[in-house]
């Protein structure tokens, strides 16, 4: 047996540091001020949100709308476990609740839930739709 | 979860370890050979096992030092404390660490019946924690007569010896655990909201998505909550199938388990045809458990 593979460190030891782990999962998600959501009738969500462009992009813009600086922006529709997460995105409820939450109303077990969750709201900041406080 | 009061437990195995947990904890899978446990998504404590060729019992002591030390845990040998005392009926050769901080503390121990080193670290933040891990590893066991069992999140598995795990992964809504068993490979999934899937797709699509390939038999019952999927190719196809360098024989099946809102499916594949006893066994050891 190879007693170094036993003991090395992978980088799924991550978690076993309780301190990182609790201060990520105690993070505070809140929704972008630059951002408008509108909630539809079959309850998803449709997020619009400001495009970030460079300015040589934004120039280029400009000339194609006669000199007009247009507000672009780009539609997201979440789907309904989406929409679900977003509407708990209060500024108040932090990602451990969110999680917690979402386990039972979606049928899915703790860790599943984490991951769903983290996974979308990473892809949210990604997109600079939510601060992380 | 910080009541006083001691909880349910479950039995969680993995790879050839069984233990124990109360029903709250969360057990998560970081490697082959590594299960955290986790109580309100904190850490608990954790173990790490490998099999060992060959143990010399007079160097044990020197020898689980060197490897506690790399653990890089700032802790020394001291008494096994009268809670974990079981744990030294289980195993031949076990040493006991203890730090200033107790999330230092934990052992290693090893057994002399399947040679397997089993390391733990106890990261207990409450007394109650503390006593439900000593509960837990007292109950830790490595080996099983009756083949191997695997227990983890809702499902239990119980696999011949001769069944290595090769891969696994736990995504939101499917788990896959695989398997290899001679020249043979299987593969055991797991899906929730079955609700929801079989109102997007027919129980025959889930099943010829999962296996991943092409020109399966496929059929289901009347009952519409079991489908069986196969390829049984003619010779002139199987070498077609191994000149791609693809198992030509596959046995495949989902099906729902009444009360349960979960998909369970198997795919075994080999480079001969599967014996029908076998594909029953998988079947009926597959269950979800609560």
């Amino acid at each position: 047996m190879k007693i170094s593979k036993l003991l090395s460190k992978n980088k799924a030891d991550k978690p076993v540091h309780p301190v990182t782990r609790t201060e990520s999962l105690a993070c505070i998600p809140e929704k972008s001020s630059a951002v408008e959501w509108s909630q539809q009738d079959n309850g998803e969500i449709i997020i619009e949100y400001p495009l970030q462009l460079k300015p040589f992009f934004i120039s280029l813009s400009k000339r194609f709308n006669k000199g007009v600086e247009q507000k672009l922006s780009k539609k997201l529709q979440l789907d309904a476990i989406g929409s679900r997460v977003w509407l708990m995105i209060d500024g108040t409820t932090d990602v451990k609740t969110i999680i917690k939450e979402m386990a039972p109303a979606t049928d899915l077990s703790l860790q599943e839930a984490e991951i769903s969750v983290t996974t979308f709201l990473r892809e949210l900041g990604r997109r600079g739709l939510i601060l992380l406080k | 979860m910080n009541n006083t009061a001691p909880s349910r437990l479950r039995p969680i195995a993995w790879n050839g370890i069984r233990l124990n947990v109360p029903n709250h904890w969360e057990a998560i899978v970081s490697a082959p050979g590594h299960l955290i446990f986790e109580d309100d998504f904190n850490p608990v404590f954790h173990i790490r096992w490998s099999h060992l060729s060959e143990l010399r019992p007079h160097k044990w002591q020197q020898q689980s030092d060197s490897w506690w030390e790399k653990l890089g845990v700032n802790s020394s040998p001291a008494t096994l404390p009268v809670e974990l005392k079981p744990l030294a009926d289980t195993f031949t050769h076990l040493r006991y660490y203890k730090g200033k901080d107790p999330l230092a503390n934990g052992g290693i121990c090893y057994c002399d019946s399947c040679h397997t080193l089993i390391l733990f670290q106890q990261l207990n933040h409450t007394n109650l924690q503390e006593q439900e891990t000593a509960k837990a590893l007292n109950s830790l066991s490595c080996h099983d007569l009756d083949g191997s069992l695997w227990q983890i999140q809702d499902i239990s598995l119980r696999l011949p010896e001769d069944h290595f795990l090769k891969d696994y992964s736990f995504k939101a809504g499917l788990t896959r655990i695989s398997f290899t068993a001679g020249s043979s490979n299987l593969q055991f999934c797991r899906l929730s909201q079955a609700k929801s899937r079989l109102a997007a797709q027919p129980l025959p699509q889930i099943l010829q998505t999962l296996a991943g390939v092409k020109g399966l038999n496929l059929s289901i019952d009347s009952t519409n909550t079991v489908c069986t999927g196969q390829r049984t190719p003619s010779v002139a196809r199987q070498l077609l199938y191994r000149m791609r360098k693809e198992k030509p024989f596959i046995q495949a099946k989902i099906w729902r388990p009444p009360e349960y809102d979960r998909l369970l499916a198997y795919i075994a594949s080999s480079p001969h045809p599967l014996a029908p006893t076998d594909l029953i066994s998988y079947y009926e050891n597959f269950k979800i458990v609560e």
